[in-house]
């Protein structure tokens, strides 16, 4: 596989699987036929015959991946263009071959498309087409929430192959598009076919369509990477011989997904793909269907030495993603494997659990050995209070954890088995064969396994929080300015021009006079209305960047809203690496009310490399519209810190960021708090010391002052399973046992450690800085109540 | 049981014992908001973890639960509540928690930081750091939303003195967005609930203190919501009103609804409240069931016991005894301290029988909520 350097561009390689799924699929689909085919597909993909066949041809094949790498899942749904007519040839059509390519992801979130560009003869001129992707009302849910978007490419010249692979934004479930290719603007024949799962039998469930997808969104979804390509003999036996309440099915790359039951004692439900670390995605979004990521040593290793995918899977956690290494035998291994301060810590403390964002009732539950901060109790488990608790000295488990942003890296390591007794060795679990950690990890994913909850933006029902977030003070209607101009109106109409016309004998002017007042009054009510939010569009801004202190990069989450008193013409442009979703105000319209409204799309999308453009239909003049957006940064900068003064008392703080760090409290590694302000960028200062009873009311305050809070009363809605979801967020919390916990991690985390706890934990800071330029999706934008809160580690 | 498990046996929120630490943060310690509840909810939700077809959905999830209430029972929850004017410290660290259809009364002296938690709660002021929930909204983030269950009767209120009381009810009653028959329905309801049926038509200022407290009262009950917080409600008035008083509010814990009560009444809470918090200096010193606040506190009881022949020597006896001390002996009764629990009672009992008294009578002397009071208060004020 060999990739361009700066962007996603790549050769086609010679690929077995493109063999064997052209032989499953003609190259022309007619989209009437493409049901019956994908259906065929589908069935044969389940069954062995996919499998031995892939094989086999891999085998002829000697080399080279099995599936379209970069597609998490593996491209699932394909149309070839042009089409064929009847009677099976191609007509003549724009002179090139063109696949695109679907994953099978049918939840919210950002679908992988890979596009194929193939000519018989290079081109000798650039080509210029425009890819047309538009989910379908009839295949995907809710259908006021479609989208079309485009990918713009531009074939340069010399080109014989070429391959691409975009993420398209997806607020809607289910997966049937409508693929038109154009070129120089004009749309081409026989290049316009429907693809994805559009069976009817989905469609007629239409009721069940969203059901089955929020239990995907309850469903712990797991990942499994292996170093190798294939899963390797040792670990599809051992596999395949757990006793789990779930299965792996392994039989290679992406298709070697899974099923998964539910049942067992705990009615569990676990998705479990395996991978091997050649297939994986180069963006950060491609994982974003997992709830969690389980490798070991040697596949970060390779993963690490193609930088696109280590990036990709490293920005994926610095989000708030989690990972999990099988084979870390230590805290200080974990940490020395991403290059962090090795500590003295053997095993986690409760409170270092905590800070992770992992359940503490869940760990609990599976028997996990703490210890207290700075403790080293290992091999002494008898003298640990909770294993005690526990009752039992010879079982349990070690865990270990590193924070990376706003995400995290554990590993858990087994001793023995509590039911069985068998002791877990190394050999076991390099072949991913221990029971007891698998049962772990799903356990412990359990109530974080929602990526909707995780990120805390709903863009198909919207939720309360909606109020929220609204920018205090614009598009209310200038009741008292009305009323004073219909009082002028009526004092110039009655006793002024009345009486004036009157005395003077000329009442019937009063004809002329009081039409040309009303139209006069009635254009100031209007100009007023118009003018009274000002021209320029407002936003209001929280941006929260979750900063690694180690290597200075970052996860990003921007919650922005915007009001334009006109329509900006150029829309809204969000970063192209980014996961933008928007948060819909909450309707009365139930989710299963909102099929067959026949809907056009909301507005546009163009998704180029650098950038994703929503056109100006998605901030329509003088309504509040809302975006949630997560990306991960690298090489933001850091906050350097080292002991300053004679006796090295203080603290010299350094801000490496690009941007001015207004008021910031530090808590150093032995736990003293320190505070500083107006640090500008480059610059250097000496921190102060402050007590942690000074700190805490501080702390407090940065929550405080930029807390959300409710803008009047919200309509009250009622939302139940039965009587029809209006607030899905909120009754997947209820479900998952989040709490009500509906604001996304970063959000959770900030309210937890600033105001409930007020305290960090030992090697953290939270600053306030300003909002930076790039956070901003709208040009020449006046913010209002914004806030930058940076979070993060100490070097 | 009021409180969470976590909170019931401490008498000091600092110190607890390592195991109900351990527990206590492992049920409530998660990154969540609402971590209490999180993991309660977590546990709740153990058995409706298999969501697969919408049927299951509908039998397990339910479909009446509030909008964001967290599947726990618990009504009123305040989360490590702070509240600081200057360097004074007025709220400290104050985490409890009320469930549904419960009274909890809020004891303690003059500035203790009672009314400032209580206007915390009610959405009046924002706390320095921590939160405070009403049916898992937070009073920081929703406060309407809070204002809309939450029914408050501050220790001073203001009536309007000319206006009669079914105007002063309708006034609020409108406030609150009441229309129509609705509001007709909870009008007449709150007059007859408070007995001031008979006083509708009469000028407020025309009232006693006891039927402006009624009056009160109606007015935080006119929206119907499900959490009442009562400011020294009983202050001023006569003791037939106390008892009418105290009726209504157990009446309103029998329809559902949360009271949040502080008096300074002591013996009239013990009976009223099925958990009290006391509080000093800002600092919760001890939460539970009155009961188990008297346990907690009480660390020897007065016992007496009589006993019809041979005092002098069963006396002699009870001195030997390692959990007895300062035994008094009058004619056939026998005075002394006892420490244990009643199952050491019993055997003490069992003892004496077994040595051939003839024990007549056993009384124990308990020691009131009151004296709990002054026990655990140190009459300290900020």
């Amino acid at each position: 596989m060999k990739t361009f350097s700066g962007g996603p561009e790549m050769q086609i390689p010679p690929s077995c699987s493109c063999m064997a799924e052209s032989l499953l699929k003609s190259e022309t689909v007619p989209s009437q036929a493409l049901d019956v085919r994908l259906g065929i597909w589908r069935f044969v993909k389940r069954g062995i015959l996919a499998s031995v066949l892939a094989v086999a041809l891999c085998c002829i094949g000697g080399h080279g991946p099995l599936h379209a790498e970069g597609i998490p899942g593996g491209a699932s749904h394909v149309v070839d263009f042009p089409l064929r007519v009847a009677g099976g040839g191609v007509r003549a059509g724009a002179g090139f071959k063109t696949s695109v390519r679907f994953s099978d992801f049918c939840s919210v979130g950002y679908q992988p498309v890979e596009i194929v560009f193939q000519v018989p003869v290079a081109t000798r001129a650039d080509v210029r087409l425009n890819y047309r992707v538009t989910s379908l009302a009839a295949t995907q849910t809710p259908d006021d929430n479609r989208l079309a978007v485009d990918i713009p490419i531009v074939v340069p010249e010399g080109t014989k192959n070429a391959r691409w692979v975009r993420y398209l934004p997806k607020w809607m479930m289910g997966n049937g598009y409508e693929v038109i290719v154009s070129q120089d603007g004009r749309p081409l024949p026989d290049f316009r076919a429907n693809v994805g799962d559009i069976s009817h039998s989905r469609i007629s469930g239409r009721g069940l369509v969203w059901e089955h997808e929020a239990a995907e969104e309850l469903a712990a979804n797991l990942l499994l990477i292996t170093a190798d390509a294939e899963l390797s003999r040792a670990d599809t036996q051992a596999l395949a011989g757990l006793r789990l309440p779930w299965r792996f099915v392994t039989q290679g790359p992406w298709n070697s997904v899974t099923r998964s039951g539910h049942g067992g004692v705990r009615r569990q439900k676990v998705d479990a793909n395996a991978c091997g670390s050649g297939f994986l995605p180069s963006d950060w979004r491609g994982y974003q269907r997992w709830d969690l990521i389980v490798l070991d040593k040697a596949g970060i290793a390779k993963i690490k030495r193609s930088e696109s995918e280590w990036k990709a899977l490293y920005g994926w956690v610095l989000c708030g993603g989690t990972m999990a290494v099988w084979d870390a035998e230590s805290q200080q291994e974990l940490e020395k494997l991403f290059d962090m301060p090795v500590s003295q810590r053997t095993r986690l403390s409760k409170e270092r659990v905590q800070t992770l964002g992992i359940s503490l009732y869940r760990v609990s539950t599976e028997s996990v050995f703490f210890s207290e901060e700075g403790e080293a109790p290992a091999g002494s488990p008898a003298n640990d209070p909770q294993n005690q608790r526990l009752g039992s000295n010879q079982a349990g488990l070690s865990l270990f954890g590193v924070g990376l942003g706003a995400g995290r890296v554990i590993s858990v390591k087994g001793s023995r088995d509590m039911k069985t007794g068998a002791a877990h060795t190394m050999e076991s679990a390099t072949t991913f064969g221990d029971r007891m950690k698998w049962n772990f990890y799903a356990n412990v994913m359990k109530s974080d396994c929602s990526q909707m909850l995780r990120r805390g933006a709903d863009p198909m029902l919207g939720n309360r929080e909606y109020y929220q977030w609204l920018v205090p003070g614009v598009a209310q209607p200038p009741v008292y300015v009305l009323v004073s101009l219909l009082t002028i109106f009526v004092i110039l109409v009655g006793p002024v021009a009345y009486r004036r016309t009157t005395k003077a004998g000329r009442a019937n002017l009063m004809f002329l006079i009081a039409p040309v007042l009303a139209v006069v009054t009635t254009v100031s009510m209007f100009a007023y209305a118009f003018a009274a939010d000002g021209f320029s569009t407002v936003g209001r801004i929280r941006q929260m960047t979750w900063v690694d202190g180690v290597t200075g990069d970052a996860g990003e989450r921007v919650r922005a809203t915007y009001f334009a008193p006109i329509s900006p013409g150029a829309g809204l442009t969000f970063p192209g690496e980014s996961e933008v979703f928007s948060a819909r105000r909450p309707g009365e319209l139930t989710w299963a009310s909102r099929h067959n409204l026949d809907n056009e799309p909301i507005g546009t999308v163009t998704v180029t490399e650098k950038s994703q453009r929503f056109n100006s239909s998605f901030l329509p003049s003088r309504d509040q519209k809302q975006f949630v957006s997560h990306r991960p940064r690298f090489n933001l900068g850091r906050l350097r810190t080292k002991p300053a003064g004679a006796k090295k008392l203080g603290l010299q703080v350094t801000n490496e960021f690009k941007f001015k760090v207004n008021d910031a409290i530090l808590r150093d590694r032995q736990g003293q708090y320190w505070q500083i302000e107006n640090v500008g960028p480059g610059e250097t200062r000496v921190a102060v010391p402050v007590s942690p009873a000074i700190a805490s009311p501080i702390l407090g305050r940065f929550y405080i002052d930029h807390r959300p809070v409710v803008v009047g009363t919200p309509p009250r809605t009622r939302s139940g399973w039965r009587n029809g979801v209006v607030d899905l967020t909120s009754e997947l919390s209820k479900v998952t046992g989040a709490g009500g916990v509906v604001s996304g991690s970063f959000e959770t985390w900030l309210r937890e450690s600033l105001q409930i706890r007020s305290d960090l934990p030992p090697g953290y800071f939270v600053a306030l800085g300003e909002v930076t330029p790039d956070a901003v999706a709208v040009q020449e934008c006046d913010l209002q109540d914004s806030v930058h809160y940076l979070i993060g580690t100490l070097p | 049981m009021t409180v969470e498990p976590s909170q019931n046996h401490e008498m000091n929120a600092n110190d607890k014992r390592p195991e109900q630490e351990s527990e206590a943060q492992a049920r409530g310690g998660s990154l969540s908001a609402g971590a209490g509840r999180v993991d309660e909810s977590e546990v709740a939700s153990k058995e409706i973890h298999a969501p697969v077809s919408s049927d299951q959905f509908v039998k397990k999830a339910g479909e009446d639960a509030p909008a964001v209430h967290l599947g726990s029972d618990d009504c009123i929850e305040m989360r490590r509540l702070h509240r600081f004017f200057g360097e004074t410290k007025a709220v400290e660290d104050i985490s409890f928690t009320v469930r549904r259809g419960h009274v909890f009364g809020y004891i303690g002296p003059n500035g203790a930081g009672k009314t400032t938690s209580m206007r915390i709660l009610a959405t009046l002021d924002l706390p320095s750091y921590g939160d405070s929930f009403i049916d898992g909204l937070s009073c920081v983030n929703d406060p309407e939303l809070v204002r809309s269950r939450l029914g408050f009767m501050p220790d001073s209120f203001g009536t309007y003195r000319d206006v009669n009381c079914r105007e002063y009810l309708d006034f609020f009653a409108r406030a609150y967005g009441l229309a129509g028959a609705q509001r007709s329905r909870r009008l007449r309801w709150v007059l007859g609930f408070t007995g001031t049926e008979g006083m509708a038509n009469k000028p407020i200022r025309g009232l006693s203190k006891g039927m402006k407290q009624r009056l009160c009262l109606g007015r935080a009950l006119i929206h119907d919501p499900s959490v009442l917080i009562l400011d020294e409600p009983a202050a001023g008035l006569d003791p037939r009103a106390r008892i009418d008083l105290r009726r209504m509010i157990r009446d309103l814990a029998c329809q559902g609804k949360t009271v949040l009560i502080s008096s300074h009444i002591l013996t009239e809470l013990a009976e009223m409240c099925d958990s009290v918090g006391i509080i000093e200096q800002g600092k919760l010193l001890a939460t539970g069931t009155v009961e188990e606040i008297q346990n907690q506190q009480v660390e020897k009881n007065e016992l007496t016991i009589r006993i019809l022949e041979r005092a002098n020597e069963a006396a002699s006896i009870l001195e030997s005894l390692s959990n007895v001390s300062e035994v008094v002996v009058d004619g056939e009764l026998l005075r002394f301290e006892f420490s244990g629990g009643i199952q050491e009672q019993a055997g003490l009992l069992t003892t004496l029988v077994g040595g051939g008294f003839a024990v007549a009578e056993c009384m124990s002397h308990r020691k009131s909520l009151e004296d709990v009071f002054l026990q655990v208060t140190e009459g300290l004020v900020q």
